[in-house]
């Protein structure tokens, strides 16, 4: 019994999907950006701003954003994968520290509609 | 056997790369812009773009605003322009609008706060401004004749800067897009072949749409009461004011308008927002544009065609 | 796959699909007891050891027998292991979906592949539904999708590993007829 090469194509092509997967959860719509804390989720401004996240979190957290877009930028948790996910932008894009229970993301409005843009 | 599995994975993977958009929100003009993508249709050339001409127009506005009597100001292209549609804006909406509307509404506090009635003295002077003061033009330089004179053209410069996001993006060779500066939004080509989906936003929940239309390169705008507003004494002071009562405009509680470029669905709708119902629906004929009326009672009223946009 | 049939030929009926269902299932509950005490770099992650059972089943036996080890190895190893009303709430749903798929897999494309990329997707699918009734059930914040390429790209790895300690397994079977 040995491995075949379909074995391959498929398991490259799984590993491909990796990245995609996370769409069929998110939605679209206007979005806010969302800090959640162990003291709840509170809506940043899409404004230029580092925020220091130590009092919020007790831990030390730089939080940045810039440009529409927002970052964990220092953290000091071990893993450090918020760190390393960059930046967030898209709806739904999060960038999470589990051992902190910090978390940064993109929240949209529902999209059950499947609506591509809101006038209001 | 064979061609189900090859089928299966090929049906797989072409949902997967069906037209595949991205958006991108970044803060401009005072709210927040959403634009929806392909990659790589330029978005920093866009958004300098957006910036450049949101500069232009917030400068020339707080110059004036801020002058003394007496002074003059040179009027660019840009501005040339900006002044022809407000006063194209005023007629439609028989003296209702006008962009002297800022002398008084900013008293009030708007457009960003802190809200507060004005008192009756600075009230008075400032629809004494607006009544006997029209703006002054004297060798094409715009001369302001009173100081408390203001202007803003906040109606509809924010749907022209979204034409101009537009047009640099189509530059770029972007085929299809949203540009939605806070809800004025201009959608252009088509998305998976069909048409954009747009819904209008209910007055009284953000989640909940009032209508959905399906629109290729038009422009959807929507005036309404409840995004900027303050409540005193269990009054609205909604932020869109009618220049010949001098009061906050109250007929509807949003007014959303359809056009061929933004600046049009952005300026109409501020428009109508102010037109009691049959002066509505006899301007819509003239300007061509379908418009949805939401009223204090829940009611939709759909003019100019706007039905023939849902679904 | 011609060693089923021939392991299915040799096997009279009925007692020996029986037991093996009973040794897979076993097999299953052992390794999925086992893998808790197993840390993997991201937390909550487990190998995916018990899914070597069902794909053993999947391979060898039929569409019944696996979903009977699914099924029964998605109730008892949380009832060991504790905290059963969430695990069962998570995991079946994993469990049974990525069965399904996996043997619509195997049922498709078994005569190209083996249990290696059944693996891979079995691992990545178990993540997914996770993920999701975990997000629909106890979190109820986008947030944790967010997280989800991580996992699912660990899983996946989880489930090849897994996935060719099932040939290993299958081939030692044949081997020993």
């Amino acid at each position: 019994m040995k491995i075949k090469a379909a074995d391959i194509v498929v398991i490259v092509l799984l590993f491909i999907s990796v990245f995609f997967i996370k769409n069929l959860f998110t939605p679209s719509g206007a979005p806010s950006l969302v800090l959640v804390t162990e003291n709840g989720e509170k809506n940043i401004p899409f404004h230029n701003h580092l925020y220091d996240l130590r009092e919020e979190t007790g831990h030390a957290m730089i939080l940045e954003v810039k440009d529409g877009r927002a970052r964990i930028k220092e953290s000091d948790c071990p893993a450090q994968i918020c760190v390393l996910t960059g930046w967030v932008s898209a709806c739904g894009d999060a960038a999470v520290c589990i051992p902190n229970k910090v978390a940064v993301y993109v929240r949209c409005e529902d999209d059950d509609k499947g609506l591509d843009a809101i006038s209001r | 056997m064979r061609k189900t599995a090859l089928l299966l994975c090929v049906v797989l993977f072409a949902a997967a790369c069906t037209d595949k958009f991205e958006k991108r929100q970044f803060y401009a003009m005072g709210t927040l812009v959403e634009i929806t993508h392909k990659k790589d249709a330029g978005l920093k050339q866009v958004i300098r773009t957006i910036n450049e001409y949101e500069e232009q127009v917030k400068s020339f506005e707080n110059e004036y605003n801020n002058a003394p009597a007496g002074s003059s100001f040179p009027i660019n292209p840009l501005w040339e322009v900006l002044f022809k549609k407000s006063y194209d804006y005023k007629a439609l909406s028989k003296d209702r609008f006008d962009i002297r509307a800022m002398s008084l509404t900013s008293l009030y506090g708007f457009p960003e706060g802190s809200f507060d009635l004005p008192s009756p003295e600075k009230y008075a002077a400032a629809v004494d401004a607006i009544k006997n003061k029209p703006l002054l033009f004297v060798d094409g330089k715009l001369v302001k004749e009173d100081e408390r004179l203001k202007i803003s053209v906040g109606a509809f410069a924010k749907g022209m800067i979204v034409d101009k996001a537009v047009e640099v993006m189509k530059k770029n060779g972007a085929e299809s897009g949203i540009v939605n500066a806070g809800g004025d939004l201009y959608a252009f080509g088509k998305k998976n072949k069909s048409r954009w989906r747009v819904g209008i936003r209910h007055p009284d929940d953000a989640s909940k749409v009032i209508s959905t239309i399906a629109i290729s390169d038009k422009a959807v705008a929507t005036s309404g009461d409840y995004e900027r507003f303050f409540m005193k004494n269990g009054i609205r002071y909604s932020h869109i004011f009618d220049m010949t009562t001098m009061e906050p405009a109250s007929l509807y509680r949003s007014v959303s308008v359809i056009a061929d470029n933004c600046e049009t669905a952005d300026g109409l709708s501020t428009v109508f927002f102010l037109l009691p119902e049959t002066d509505a629906a006899e301007v819509c004929k003239r300007t061509g544009t379908p418009v949805l009326i939401y009223t204090h009672d829940g009611r939709l009223i759909k003019l100019c065609g706007w039905e023939s946009f849902e679904n | 796959m011609s060693d089923v049939k021939m392991m299915t030929k040799d096997l009279t009926p009925y007692q020996d699909r029986t037991a093996l269902i009973g040794v897979f299932t076993a097999l299953s509950i052992v390794f999925g007891i086992a893998e808790n005490f197993i840390g993997l770099p991201l937390p909550g992650l487990r190998l995916g050891l018990a899914n070597i059972g069902i794909m053993l089943a999947i391979t060898m036996l039929d569409f019944k027998a696996a979903f009977a080890v699914a099924f029964l190895k998605a109730i008892i190893v949380p009832l060991v292991t504790g905290n059963f009303i969430v695990k069962v709430s998570i995991g079946l749903p994993a469990t049974l979906a990525s069965t399904f798929l996996m043997l619509t897999y195997f049922k498709l494309c078994g005569r190209f592949i083996t249990s290696v990329s059944m693996g891979a997707l079995g691992g990545l699918v178990h993540i997914t539904v996770q993920f999701f009734m975990a997000g629909i059930l106890y979190i109820q914040s986008p947030a944790i999708y967010g997280l989800l390429p991580y996992f699912a790209a660990v899983s996946t790895a989880c489930g090849i590993f897994t996935g060719y300690t099932a040939l290993m397994i299958n081939g030692y079977l044949k081997r020993s007829q």
